[in-house]
C-alpha cells in the first residue's frame, strides 16, 4: 500500500460523540420516514422500510449501544450500507460530514475514552479538537450481549416514531 | 391418453443442445485455464461439465457422446483424486476429446455421421491407467483422384446442410482449351450451366502441370451423376465429392463454431425476468392509485378533459393488463420437463429396488412459471421417491393381493382458474393411518387414541422429524422428506392435500397459484395498524359482536356454523397493547382440518399488491411472510395467517 493512503469515511453524530463509516460501504444518506415496526424483533431494529425501492431493516443505533431513545427529529438521519450481502439502514442523530482520513492516523481504540465497547470500533482518529471513533459495521450487526426478545409483558411501541425506551446498557 | 412424445421431444432436444452449449463454453474456460497451470478446482469443475454433459446424453440416448464422456470424467476423475498428473499428452487428450464430443453431439443435431472415438477412448484408458499416451494422430485420409485442396471451413457447412436436403455433392473440373471456347464454352457459361442443375457451393482456380488453369467446382446436384457424362467432351470431368481428409475429424476446429443453440431460442436469467415482473407489479399498484385520483378529480374538471383522461387510462390498463401476461408467458414452461424428470428418477429407483413400475403422465403441455418449476422439484422428486419407496410394494407382494405385478405411478397437471394443481398418484399400499398416528404416539406429537384423518395425516407427516422409518433409507432421505415439501409448497403460497385408501393407494395434490410477483390481498386493521392478508387463504369473513364470545378452556370462541370457531388475537401473538373493539371481524382461515377466526378490527378493502421479501435475519419474524407498500412508500406487513394459527395452538 503507498505510504500516504487515505480513505473517505462518512462522519455522524450519535449520543453527543462522532463516528465514522467507511464511505465504500455506504449507499447513501436519507431522513428517516415510514418505517413500520415488525413485532418480536430485536429491540434495536426500529422495523422496516422502503429505501430506493429495497426494503431493509432500520437499525437504531442509540439504542444498540444501549443510549436513551429519542424520537426521531429534522436532523435524524438513516444510513443505507451494504455490509456483506446485506444492505441495512442504520438510524443516526445527524449526518453532515464527508471526510478524508489517512490510515495512519488511525490509532487502535483505547478503552477509556468511548462510550461503546472497542468491540464496535476498528479504530479512533483525532481530526482538529474531536475524537472520532470509526465503526466496525460486521460488529454492530452481530447479536451479541444485547437483550434479545423483550420479556413477558413488555409493549412494544405501536407508533413509529419511537416512545418509552427500556433502558439497558449495551455490555 | 397419455402425451404425445413426438410433440415434446423437439422441445426436449432444443433444451438437450442448448443445455449442452453451456456446459460446453464452461468446458473451453476450463482447459484454456488448465492449459496455463493446473488446479484442483478447476479440474473438478470440469469433471462436474462431463459428467453433467454424460447424464444428459444418456438421458436422450445418446450413448456413443455418453459413452465419450463417460470416458473424460474418468480421466478428470483420476486427476483430481491425484492417481495421475496431468501432463502436456494429457492435456491434447483433454481438449481433443471435448471437441470430439462436441462433434459427436453436433452430428446428432445435424444428422451427419457420428465421429469416430475409438482412438480417443483408448487415449483416456492410457491416461488413466496412467501409461504414456501416443501421439493423436489423425485419420489416414482416403485417396482421391484430385489432389485440389479442401473448400475452406464455411464450405463445408453448406455442404453439409445441402446434403441434409438430400441433394449429392461433386466435383467437377472444366479444363480450358481453345478448341472449346470457340464453341462458346467458357469458365463463365459452364458455370452457368452447373448452375442450372444445382447449387454451386465453391469455385476456385487450379493451377496445374504445364502451368496451366483449371476450374475446379463443387456443385450441389442431383443424385446421379449421369448428366454430366455426356459433358466430358465439353472439357468437364466429375466425380463424387470426398474431402481429402474425412469431413468428420477434419472439421474439428470448425464444428464448435456449428452453434449446438437453435438460433431461435434466447436463454435468459431468471431473475432479469424477476425484476421485470417486480417492476410490472409496481406498474400495477401506479395505475391503481391513478384510477383513484382520476375518479376523486372527477368533480374538478371540466367533464371532456375528465372523459378524455378516463379513456386514456383505460387504453393504458388494457396494455398494461396484455404486457403483465405477456411477461408472464415468458416464464411460462411445461411442466413436461419437470415429468420426464420423474420419470427418470421413478426408472431409476425402481431398477435399484427390484420393482416394476410403470410412469405414466397426463397434461404435460400444462404451462407453469419456471421459478415454480425449479422450486417444486426437489420436493416432487422427494414424493415420487417415496411413492416407489413406501408406496409400490414388490412384485410378490403386490400378486400376492391379487394387484397387477406392475406398480403405477400417475402424474397429472392441470390448470384451475388461477391455479395450477400437480398430482402424484401411485397404486400401492396407500398410507397406513394407524402406522403414523402409533408412530406420532411414540414421538409425542399427538396424544395417544386420538383419531386421524386424511388432512392430519399430511401435517403430521409433514412435520419436522417425522418417520416411519427407523433406519436411514439412502433413497429418501432421513425423515426430513416430506417436512421440505410441505414447506415448499407453503413457501409458493399453494397448498398440499391427500388422498389415500390402505391397500389401493395414495394421490398428493398440490395446488399452486400461477401469478407469483401480484397477490390479491386483504388490507386489515389490526390494533391500530394496517396489514395485509392473502385474500386466497381466507375463506370467509364473519362480523362479530364482542358479546357472542365465550371463553372456553382459555380459548375465546364464536357460534359459527352449527360449530364452534375458536378465535385469535394478534395482540396476543405479537405482544401488542390494543383496546379491544366491541366488534369486529374474523378471517376464518383452515387450520389442519379445523378453521380459527383470526380477529381484526376493521376491513379497509381488497388490493392487488406487490409481495416484497424479508429476508434480512434482522427483520425475520413468525406470522409476518413479507412486506408490501400502498404506492407511498409506507410498509404494510403481510400476514402469514398459516403460522399464526399454528403459533396459537402453541401458546
Amino acid at each position: 500500500m503507498p505510504e500516504n493512503s487515505s480513505r473517505a469515511y462518512v462522519v455522524f453524530e450519535l449520543a453527543g460523540a462522532s463516528y465514522a463509516i467507511d464511505s465504500e460501504k455506504v449507499m447513501h444518506l436519507e431522513m428517516v420516514e415510514r418505517v413500520t415496526p415488525v413485532p418480536e424483533t430485536l429491540p434495536y431494529i426500529d422495523g422496516v422500510v422502503f429505501s430506493r425501492g429495497q426494503v431493509l431493516p432500520a437499525l437504531n443505533l442509540r439504542t444498540r449501544f444501549g443510549f436513551e431513545k429519542i424520537d426521531y427529529s429534522l436532523s435524524t438521519r438513516m444510513i443505507v450500507c451494504r455490509v456483506g450481502e446485506r444492505v441495512i439502514g442504520f438510524i443516526v442523530d445527524s449526518a453532515r460530514e464527508f471526510r478524508s482520513i489517512s490510515d495512519e492516523s488511525i490509532l487502535p481504540p483505547p478503552e477509556d475514552l468511548s462510550q461503546i465497547s472497542t468491540d464496535y470500533l476498528t479504530g479512533i482518529v483525532k481530526l482538529e479538537d474531536r475524537l472520532i471513533l470509526i465503526l466496525d459495521l460486521e460488529e454492530v450487526l452481530k447479536p451479541g450481549d444485547v437483550e434479545t426478545l423483550p420479556s413477558e409483558g413488555d409493549i412494544l411501541p405501536i407508533a413509529s416514531s419511537g416512545a418509552e425506551a427500556s433502558e439497558s446498557r449495551a455490555e | 391418453m397419455a402425451d404425445s412424445e413426438k410433440k415434446f421431444f423437439a422441445d426436449l432436444m432444443d433444451d438437450y443442445f442448448a443445455e449442452c452449449d453451456e456446459h460446453f463454453s464452461a468446458v473451453r474456460r476450463g482447459l484454456l485455464l488448465l492449459e496455463t497451470s493446473y488446479s484442483k478446482q478447476v479440474a473438478e469443475d470440469l469433471f462436474r461439465s462431463f459428467h453433467t454433459l454424460k447424464g444428459l446424453s444418456g438421458m436422450v440416448g445418446y450413448s456413443e457422446a455418453e459413452q465419450l464422456a463417460h470416458g473424460i470424467e474418468s480421466y478428470l476423475r483420476a486427476l483430481t483424486k491425484g492417481l495421475v498428473v496431468l501432463s502436456q499428452p494429457g492435456l491434447e487428450t483433454l481438449m481433443a476429446s471435448a471437441k470430439v464430443l462436441e462433434q459427436t453431439i453436433a452430428a446428432h443435431r445435424v444428422k451427419t455421421p457420428i465421429p469416430d472415438r475409438q482412438q480417443i477412448l483408448k487415449s483416456l484408458d492410457c491416461l488413466v491407467s496412467g501409461q504414456i499416451v501416443e501421439e493423436i494422430r489423425s485419420q489416414p485420409a482416403p485417396t482421391s483422384t484430385g489432389s485440389i485442396e479442401d473448400p475452406p471451413p464455411e464450405k463445408l457447412e453448406q455442404i453439409i446442410a445441402a446434403r441434409k436436403k438430400g441433394a449429392e455433392i461433386w466435383r467437377l473440373v472444366f479444363k480450358p482449351e481453345a478448341a472449346l471456347a470457340e464453341r462458346g464454352i467458357n469458365v463463365n457459361t459452364v458455370r452457368e450451366r452447373l448452375g442450372q442443375v444445382g447449387e454451386i457451393i465453391h469455385a476456385m482456380p487450379k493451377v496445374v502441370e504445364n502451368d496451366k488453369v483449371v476450374f475446379e467446382f463443387i456443385l450441389a446436384g442431383p443424385k446421379q451423376g449421369q448428366i454430366f457424362e455426356s459433358w466430358e467432351s465439353d472439357g468437364i470431368s466429375f466425380e463424387p465429392f470426398t474431402p481429402s481428409k474425412p469431413m468428420e475429424t477434419g472439421v474439428v476446429a470448425d464444428t464448435l463454431s456449428l452453434r449446438l443453440t437453435p438460433s431461435n431460442i434466447v436463454r435468459v436469467e431468471l431473475s432479469r425476468l424477476d425484476d421485470l415482473m417486480q417492476k410490472i407489479g409496481e406498474l400495477v399498484i401506479g395505475k391503481a392509485r391513478l384510477n383513484e385520483l382520476l375518479n376523486s378529480a372527477e368533480a374538478e374538471i371540466p367533464h371532456g378533459v375528465w372523459r378524455n383522461l378516463q379513456e386514456t387510462n383505460a387504453e393504458m390498463e388494457k396494455t398494461l393488463r396484455t404486457l403483465r401476461e405477456g411477461v408472464m408467458r415468458v416464464r411460462m414452461v411445461p411442466v413436461y420437463d419437470l415429468f420426464e424428470r420423474m420419470h427418470f428418477a421413478v426408472r431409476e429407483l425402481s431398477r435399484i429396488q427390484k420393482k416394476n413400475v410403470i410412469f405414466e403422465s397426463f397434461g404435460g403441455e400444462t404451462e407453469i412459471d419456471k421459478y415454480l418449476v425449479e422450486k417444486i422439484m426437489d420436493p416432487m422428486l422427494h414424493m415420487v421417491r417415496n411413492a416407489v419407496s413406501h408406496g409400490i410394494e414388490s412384485p410378490e407382494k403386490r400378486a400376492g393381493t391379487g394387484k397387477p405385478l406392475e406398480g403405477r405411478i400417475t402424474m397429472r397437471a392441470s390448470a384451475v382458474a388461477e391455479s395450477i394443481v400437480l398430482e402424484i398418484s401411485d397404486d400401492g399400499r396407500g398410507i397406513d393411518a394407524e402406522k403414523i398416528r402409533s408412530r406420532a404416539a411414540t414421538l409425542g406429537q399427538i396424544k395417544p387414541g386420538e383419531s386421524l384423518e386424511s388432512m392430519d395425516i399430511l401435517e403430521i407427516i409433514c412435520g419436522s422429524g417425522f418417520t416411519t422409518l427407523t433406519r436411514a433409507d439412502v433413497a429418501s432421505g432421513r425423515g426430513v422428506g416430506m417436512a421440505v415439501v410441505g414447506k415448499a409448497v407453503e413457501e409458493l403460497s399453494g397448498s398440499l392435500s391427500l388422498e389415500t385408501e390402505p391397500g389401493r393407494g395414495s394421490s398428493f395434490f398440490i395446488k399452486l397459484p400461477l401469478s407469483l410477483a401480484l397477490e390479491r390481498a386483504l388490507l386489515v386493521e389490526v390494533c391500530g395498524r394496517i396489514f395485509a392478508v392473502p385474500a386466497s387463504i381466507v375463506e370467509e369473513i364473519v362480523e362479530i359482536k364482542s358479546d357472542s364470545v365465550t371463553l372456553f378452556e382459555n380459548n375465546e370462541i364464536v357460534a359459527y356454523h352449527k360449530s364452534v370457531l375458536p378465535l385469535v388475537r394478534l395482540s396476543e401473538l405479537f405482544r401488542v397493547d390494543c383496546d379491544r373493539t366491541a366488534d369486529f371481524y374474523g378471517l376464518v382461515v383452515r387450520s389442519g382440518k379445523n378453521r380459527v377466526g383470526i380477529v381484526v378490527d376493521r376491513l379497509l378493502g381488497q388490493k392487488e399488491i406487490v409481495v416484497h421479501g424479508l429476508s434480512d435475519p434482522l427483520l425475520q419474524t413468525p406470522g409476518i411472510s413479507g412486506v408490501t407498500e400502498l404506492g407511498d412508500r409506507t410498509p404494510i406487513l403481510i400476514l402469514d395467517l398459516k403460522e399464526l394459527t399454528r403459533m396459537r395452538k402453541r401458546t
